[in-house]
């Protein structure tokens, strides 16, 4: 494809867009009738520009990219807002994330560079990222509803899926949630493929379904039925309780072998209704004012038939403000039932913090955590190699050949070693890590700081590499509330143990100006500019429009004080 | 005008931060246990001064283990009464701050929830200026009145931005002489001290030429029926503390949402009126997600929330909070601005800072921060790979030399097992191998021999037997990607 043809498709994709900004305009400030209820159109426009190298150094991606989302909503469509009366509302947002740097090796097959090949790429694809109808309130307050593109939020994680959910709220303490409908899957139409399981690729258009002998770990786009149910806690404030369990499924046609079989019978395949994901999760969050809170979750998952995650943290207030804790997680890869990933051998992830906040006084604040990360393998990586010669052949000069030149890992003694559980006794390498931030706000600015580290002991065998650095930002009122400026200086070190070539200092600034030229519009500019040996110099320029109106032609910009710093 | 004193007194600004920067377990444990009582009470705040007025010529002395407050006004010329025995103390120079002298006030007398917040929220009690001098403990104690003798306003208020104060025509003219029956045209006494103007008031003249200094008490940023918790016997105290102990009342004697949650703690339909919901007292925006922003600030949780507090580490630990509470989260947050983050496509520099795509790879490596938060590996991560050429989609003899991101074959891949074998990598942070490889890349070595094409590498866990039936039961696509169906070695999962 061209690139005069992409920038023709991407023309079209945002002409519609603006179309269909204006009919929303158009319809809710013409309806007369549609006034009682109250109306919002959001939207962020944000164009930025900068070059992705190959660590090769020969491959260089100069990223042109334009991200458009447009929000609706309308609210109180029943009318007059009343506290505790039945309300409803229409919310969804759209967006487009074009890219138009993209080359030709990416979207077409070139034989003579076949890994950039990206089947299925769509360098402007608009997806929709929620959309619901919601009623609240009903049935004197023990009735919800959602019905649409909708999001939740628990102990399994941030999850999206198309169709309905209903909340009972019981007079016992508890509501129960059902829902029901369709997981969003990439490849499918205005859809991505964010919410779906790790661990399989899937898509759609001429390239997969064309190609899909070329790239067999690749599967089309199909329907993804999904349900759950939920109970949570409705009791005292200070405890807080939610059990859910949620099942997914595949659909459609996937290959299995990843190579043809002998004889032109081609690949073989599997089809029809099979299990996607399965889990069930608990959290539990108890907090009393004055003394501190306990909080933990679990998730298990049925298919793996392990805990998938588990968190806790222990907080004490030893002073109104201080706040000591102590945090657990633990993570466990799991993967979509279609991927083979879940049946490899590996472990889980586990870290352990302790933690102190301080603040606030005087609108300072800062926060310190230290622990340990700790990285599990089954067997020791120092001695494992000789064990598993000796295995074979106790003879010294075997063994030494076998390191030399190596052993047939699928058959005979070594088959037996390494199945042999004794042989595989866990061993731990840990890493070290640590974080301080610290804050101080005023009435029109704040700066803050933050550094970490992160950083492995030992040899190659243990030694994960290590990371370490640490960031200085800051916005400031310079007019009156017209005119911000925003920056970001940091600076980080790392050094990979397996990869030292790639080790590096790297030195990075921002300046980012921002205009308020009515109150609820901002335009943002950033300039950023990192340094270091890998790259030499890069630079990125970014351009970022969030404009908000609503029936009262008043809003704001949706973000806690707290947070102006995070795009800085 | 001074600005009214924090309970917690105020630091000083880029000093404190050198010094609790240096000193910062030493400041934890002064204030955990250094402080005793004194610690816990911080000072209160003292009225406005205001303009004008002449600094007692004997102020109190200072309270040992507290700052000392600012000086008192007085009146000049009228001196302080001797305390009687079994009387309450009164006269020009009390009712000017809390506590007589601008002690502390006792915690026990400060609104329930003072100890979790020492100040009730500026976002949604604005600062105030109060320039009435007026001694609630000898008008409650000593001169026998209910807080309805004045407040009477508040048995009828159903919004908290009625004005509850007293009317002076129909309860100060009552005892002191003087008539505020017309406002523009107030009168004071002529022979009673108390009913002179500059008895009460204080600044701009105090009542020359009718002009007293004004008295700023901002609308409360919620959401209050006083009407509806005095019709259920709740009283005063039970949300404002001990008043009739204190002297001045000031915003310290504001309700604390800690305080607050002694009754509503419930949330939900059929449990009573006292709702928990955060909306049941804090105002709204048409969305029905809570106002925030607001002149004096952006309200933000408090610690004892769920641990919600938006500290300076509020990214690495949110996760918790919202998958524990994300009712609470989205009490003030809408989905975009979760999406703006986890499902964005403008990087976050405080997530992903410097020259993050340089550093990612030891980052994913270091599952620091975890890829899967946010990224689909096969998808966001793999495309962009094999978009630069790192991802392998093809065998090794289509690779162009020296387009190995690992070590070589020999310490990478194949047996022994080396320090620098993958799979003491795969084993210990699969998601890595995950965000660059397909399972054809897999398979080669780990499918069986024969129609799938692979080495026959076992790459199971011990005790995966135990498990294999029931997951080729719920889906055998995963089985048969290495073993054909008719395996032997699939037979015990069947």
């Amino acid at each position: 494809m061209s690139t005069e043809s992409r920038l023709g498709t991407g023309s079209l994709v945002i002409g519609t867009w603006h179309a269909s900004v204006a009919a929303f305009l158009a319809a809710f400030l013409g309806a007369g009738d549609a006034r009682a209820a109250d109306f919002e159109v959001t939207g962020d426009i944000a164009a930025q520009g900068y070059e992705v190298a190959s660590p090769f150094g020969d491959q260089v991606l100069g990223r042109r990219r334009l991200m458009t989302t447009l929000g609706l909503a309308a609210y109180n469509l029943q009318g007059e807002y009343k506290p505790f009366a039945p309300d409803y509302s229409i919310q969804l947002r759209m967006r487009l994330d074009a890219d138009f740097g993209v080359d030709g090796e990416e979207e077409d097959f070139d034989p003579a560079n076949p890994g950039r090949f990206v089947p299925g790429y769509d360098h402007t694809p608009v997806d929709l990222m929620y959309g619901y109808v919601e009623g609240r309130n009903l049935l004197d307050g023990w009735l919800t509803f959602r019905v649409g593109r909708q999001y939740t939020t628990d102990v399994l994680g941030w999850w999206n899926f198309d169709g309905g959910l209903v909340r009972l709220v019981t007079p016992f303490y508890i509501s129960a949630e059902v829902f029901g409908g369709l997981e969003q899957r990439g490849g499918l139409p205005l859809s991505t493929s964010r919410w779906e399981s790790q661990g399989v690729w899937r898509g759609s258009g001429g390239d997969i379904e064309n190609n899909q002998q070329d790239y067999p770990s690749f599967q089309s786009a199909s329907q993804a039925p999904a349900f759950g149910a939920a109970l949570e806690s409705f009791g005292p404030n200070w405890i807080k309780g939610r059990l859910v369990y949620r099942r997914v499924y595949n659909l459609g046609e996937t290959f299995t072998g990843q190579f043809p079989a002998p004889g032109g019978q081609g690949f073989s395949q599997v089809d029809g209704l099979r299990l996607s994901s399965d889990r069930i999760g608990y959290s539990l969050s108890v907090y009393l004012a004055e003394i501190g809170g306990i909080k933990g979750g679990f998730a298990y998952d049925l298919y793996n038939q392990l805990v998938s995650k588990a968190y806790g943290s222990l907080d004490f207030y030893p002073h109104e403000k201080v706040a000591l804790g102590a945090e657990l997680d633990f993570f466990n890869p799991t993967y979509d039932a279609d991927s083979i990933w879940n049946w490899f051998t590996h472990s889980p992830i586990t870290t352990a913090l302790g933690r102190v906040a301080l603040g606030s006084f005087g609108g300072f604040e800062a926060t310190a955590s230290g622990g340990a990360r700790l990285w599990l393998a089954d067997g020791d990586p120092e001695t494992y190699a000789t064990a598993q010669c000796q295995a074979n052949n106790p003879d010294p000069v075997a063994v030494a050949n076998c390191l030399k030149f190596g052993i047939d890992a699928s058959t005979g003694n070594d088959e037996v070693f390494s199945r042999t559980e004794e042989n595989r006794d866990t061993t731990i390498a840990p890493d070290l890590l640590g974080n301080v931030g610290a804050r101080y706000r005023w009435s029109n600015g704040f700066v803050a700081a933050d550094a970490m580290l992160q950083t492995g002991f030992g040899d190659v065998a243990t030694n994960r590499g290590n990371r370490y650095g640490g960031s200085v930002y800051g916005k400031q009122d310079v007019v009156g509330g017209l005119f911000w400026i925003g920056g970001r200086v940091s600076a980080h070190r790392w050094f990979d143990p397996m990869r030292e070539a790639r080790d590096a200092a790297s030195f990075s600034y921002v300046v980012a100006p921002e205009l308020f030229p009515w109150e609820y519009t901002k335009f943002r500019v950033e300039w950023e500019h990192d340094m270091n040996p890998l790259v030499g110099q890069r630079f990125r320029l970014l351009g970022y429009i969030t404009l908000r109106v609503d029936s009262n032609l008043r809003g704001g910009f949706g973000s806690s004080y707290g947070y102006l710093g995070n795009a800085i | 005008m001074k600005r009214p004193k924090k309970r917690a007194g105020r630091a000083s600004l880029l000093p404190q931060w050198l010094l609790l920067a240096g000193l910062a377990l030493a400041v934890i444990a002064a204030l955990a246990y250094g402080g005793g009582a004194a610690a816990q009470q911080p000072q209160p705040a003292p009225p406005t001064v205001p303009s004008g007025s002449v600094p007692s010529p004997d102020p109190a002395p200072p309270v040992p283990g507290t700052v000392p407050g600012p000086v008192p006004p007085a009146v000049p010329g009228a001196p302080a009464p001797a305390p009687v025995p079994g009387e309450i103390p009164h006269g020009r120079d009390h009712g000017l701050y809390p506590m007589f002298g601008n002690e502390m006030v006792p915690l026990k007398w400060m609104p329930p929830g003072t100890k979790a917040s020492p100040m009730p929220s500026d976002e949604i009690f604005p600062p105030q200026t109060i320039t009435i001098r007026f001694n609630h403990a000898w008008h409650v104690k000593q001169l026998k009145q209910t807080c309805k003798v004045c407040h009477s306003a508040a048995y009828k208020s159903k919004r908290s931005k009625d004005r509850l104060m007293p009317d002076p025509a129909k309860t100060c003219d009552n005892c002191h002489d003087s008539d505020h029956s017309v406002l523009t045209k107030v009168t004071g006494g002529t022979e009673d001290e108390n009913g002179k103007c500059d008895f009460c008031h204080m600044g701009e003249g105090a009542g020359a030429e009718f002009r007293v200094a004004k008295m700023v008490i901002p609308d409360p940023n919620l959401r209050m029926s006083h009407k509806a918790h005095l019709d259920r016997n709740i009283d005063c105290a039970q949300c404002h503390g001990m008043v009739a102990e204190v002297e001045l009342a000031t915003r310290e004697q504001l309700p604390r949402m800690a305080g607050c949650f002694s009754c509503h703690a419930k949330s939900g339909a059929a449990q009573g009126e006292a709702k928990g919901h955060c909306t049941n007292c804090h105002i709204t925006e048409p969305s029905g997600l809570m106002t925030t922003s607001f002149s004096t600030g952006s309200l933000q949780p408090p610690t004892w929330l769920h641990g919600a507090a938006h500290t300076p580490d509020w990214i690495e630990r949110h996760k918790s909070v919202a998958g524990t509470a994300s009712e609470l989260c989205g009490s003030c947050h809408s989905n975009k601005f979760c999406a703006d983050c986890h499902d964005g496509k403008v990087r976050p520099r405080r997530v992903h800072p410097n020259d993050w795509i340089s550093m990612h790879p030891e980052a994913g490596r270091q599952d620091n921060p975890r890829c899967t938060s946010c990224h689909q590996l096969q998808t966001f991560c793999a495309d962009c790979h094999r978009r630069v050429g790192v991802a392998r989609d093809t065998g090794s003899e289509d690779r162009l030399a020296g387009r190995r991101f690992h070590p070589p074959p020999q310490e990478w891949t194949t047996a022994p097992r080396g320090p620098r074998h993958h799979a003491w990598e795969a084993e210990r942070n699969l998601n890595a191998c995950v965000s660059c490889h397909t399972e054809r890349d897999c398979a080669t070595c780990h499918a069986t021999k024969g129609v799938r094409g692979g080495s026959g590498v076992n790459p199971h866990p011990i005790g995966f037997d135990s498990k294999c039936a029931t997951a080729f039961s719920r889906n055998p696509r995963p089985c048969l990607v290495c073993h054909t169906s008719n395996d032997p070695l699939l037979a015990p999962c069947k």
